[in-house]
């Protein structure tokens, strides 16, 4: 049996979910269950009814007061994450889409740049950027990824047109090897944001490029020939830059 | 194990009209309300200190973990769906994953377990304050705890070392001076026979 028809059997994925859940899957393993619920709704599924059978657990689990400081470090990674200068920045992405893809492109990376040190404290920081184009090498997309909290903000700088029965997919795409693996499904928005896991953010981090296609309702688990807008993964740290 | 969605039948002990507050407080979270933010923090954040305590026992890193998880929800709020489960045990979710990956991250794992008195009441007299106590009551009508009573007791004490104080099978096997292989057939038979009872 193949390992992806392997994980289709419902007594190995009930069994899987149960100590993914209960947190017996450790390590390497973990990783891998993660991988797979990505694209296996009755994956998904199963670990969420393990998620609220086992709830009750906490019932009599006492209160704890957290920190004071606990609530105030939270806000200040919020507020600085809203960094109205960002928010400046990607407004002007709206004129800036006219130019060449090539000078969109130089601007964004220096825009964040500037910005990056002297308006961010660290833990806010974007950590990459990718201006993702389409066939006609116009800017399409910007996506930006912030280590902390491990967030993902793709800005949809044109929508592209999708039929009711079909969704955007994600992907990223290995510098080392050429291997194209999925990020997920994403909403036709203006904007969306969405936090990553630990093994996303490795493959955020080993990618050249990232792309988005159309597939069908659902998602893939190979994209398919319609790529919709793809772009080159630039790591952002302090003054310098260099691929993935 | 049904195809239902989780949220058809609450746990008992979170009313519907907390739940709805909750689901009201993550919904003005996507939408980037600060405010409801805070509430949602003052309606949850001990509890959630309190069970990311019981897995790391470690009062820094269970803020560390709180603060992370709150962070999470602030950016995922608007991936909340309530028919796929309920506020809090979504949001206990984002926590515990999180706190399993600190677990891993530490070195001092298995120094803290030695010192981890609270666990050896598993396996004898538990004192009336101990959650144990509320969870393994006799006239409990939390129906969990009440297929957790029907277990073997090796089976029921691995499923809790685990899931509530973070123990992976390792630790238990070290804990209870037993082969890895033993620990892992008390979690696959304990675990299939809560399943069972609780009607999957």
């Amino acid at each position: 049996m193949s390992g992806s028809l392997r994980y289709q059997n419902p007594e190995l994925q009930d069994r899987l979910a149960s100590n993914y859940v209960a947190g017996t899957l450790r390590g390497p393993a973990r990783r891998r269950m993660e991988t797979l619920m990505l694209d296996d709704s009755g994956l998904r599924n199963r670990v969420r009814q393990w998620e609220h059978k086992l709830q009750s657990l906490h019932h009599y689990t006492p209160e704890l007061s957290p920190k004071k400081s606990t609530l105030n470090n939270i806000l200040s990674a919020i507020n600085g994450a809203a960094d109205p200068m960002l928010e400046n920045l990607k407004k002007k992405l709206g004129f800036y889409r006219w130019f060449s893809g090539l000078a969109l492109t130089c601007a964004l990376v220096l825009a964040v740049l500037v910005w990056a040190p002297v308006g961010q404290p660290p833990s806010a920081a974007i950590n990459y950027v990718a201006v993702m184009k389409d066939s006609n090498a116009q800017p399409t997309m910007v996506v930006t990824l912030t280590q902390t909290g491990r967030v993902l903000a793709l800005d949809m700088l044109a929508k592209p047109k999708l039929q009711n029965d079909q969704n955007l997919q994600l992907w990223a795409i290995s510098k080392v090897d050429g291997s194209i693996t999925s990020l997920g499904v994403i909403d036709v928005e203006k904007r969306i944001e969405k936090s990553l896991t630990k093994p996303q953010w490795g493959l955020i981090k080993d990618a050249e490029y990232l792309m988005v296609s159309v597939e069908a309702a659902g998602g893939a688990s190979m994209p398919s020939n319609r790529i919709v807008s793809k772009g080159l993964c630039v790591k952002v740290e302090g003054w310098k830059t260099e691929t993935g | 194990m049904t195809n239902g969605d989780p949220a058809d039948n609450p746990p008992a002990e979170q009313s519907a009209e907390e739940a709805d507050r909750l689901e009201q407080l993550l919904a003005r979270i996507a939408l980037r309300d600060q405010a409801a933010l805070q509430q949602l923090y003052g309606l949850v954040a001990a509890k959630l200190n309190g069970i990311a305590m019981k897995l790391l026992n470690d009062a820094d890193q269970s803020n560390d973990v709180l603060q992370e998880t709150f962070l999470q929800i602030w950016h995922k709020a608007g991936e909340y769906r309530r028919h796929q489960g309920e506020p809090m045990t979504w949001m206990t979710s984002l926590l515990r994953y999180r706190a399993l990956d600190k677990l891993r991250s530490d070195k001092r794992e298995q120094k803290r377990r030695d010192q981890y008195g609270e666990v050896q009441e598993l396996f004898g007299e538990t004192s009336a304050e101990s959650p144990i106590a509320g969870m393994l009551q006799k006239d409990t009508d939390i129906k969990l705890n009440q297929c957790l009573q029907t277990l073997d007791t090796l089976n029921r004490n691995a499923i809790l070392m685990a899931y509530y104080y973070g123990y992976s099978r390792e630790d238990i096997a070290i804990h209870v001076e037993q082969p890895i292989n033993t620990v892992k057939s008390w979690l696959k038979r304990g675990l299939t026979r809560l399943a069972q009872c609780l009607g999957h």
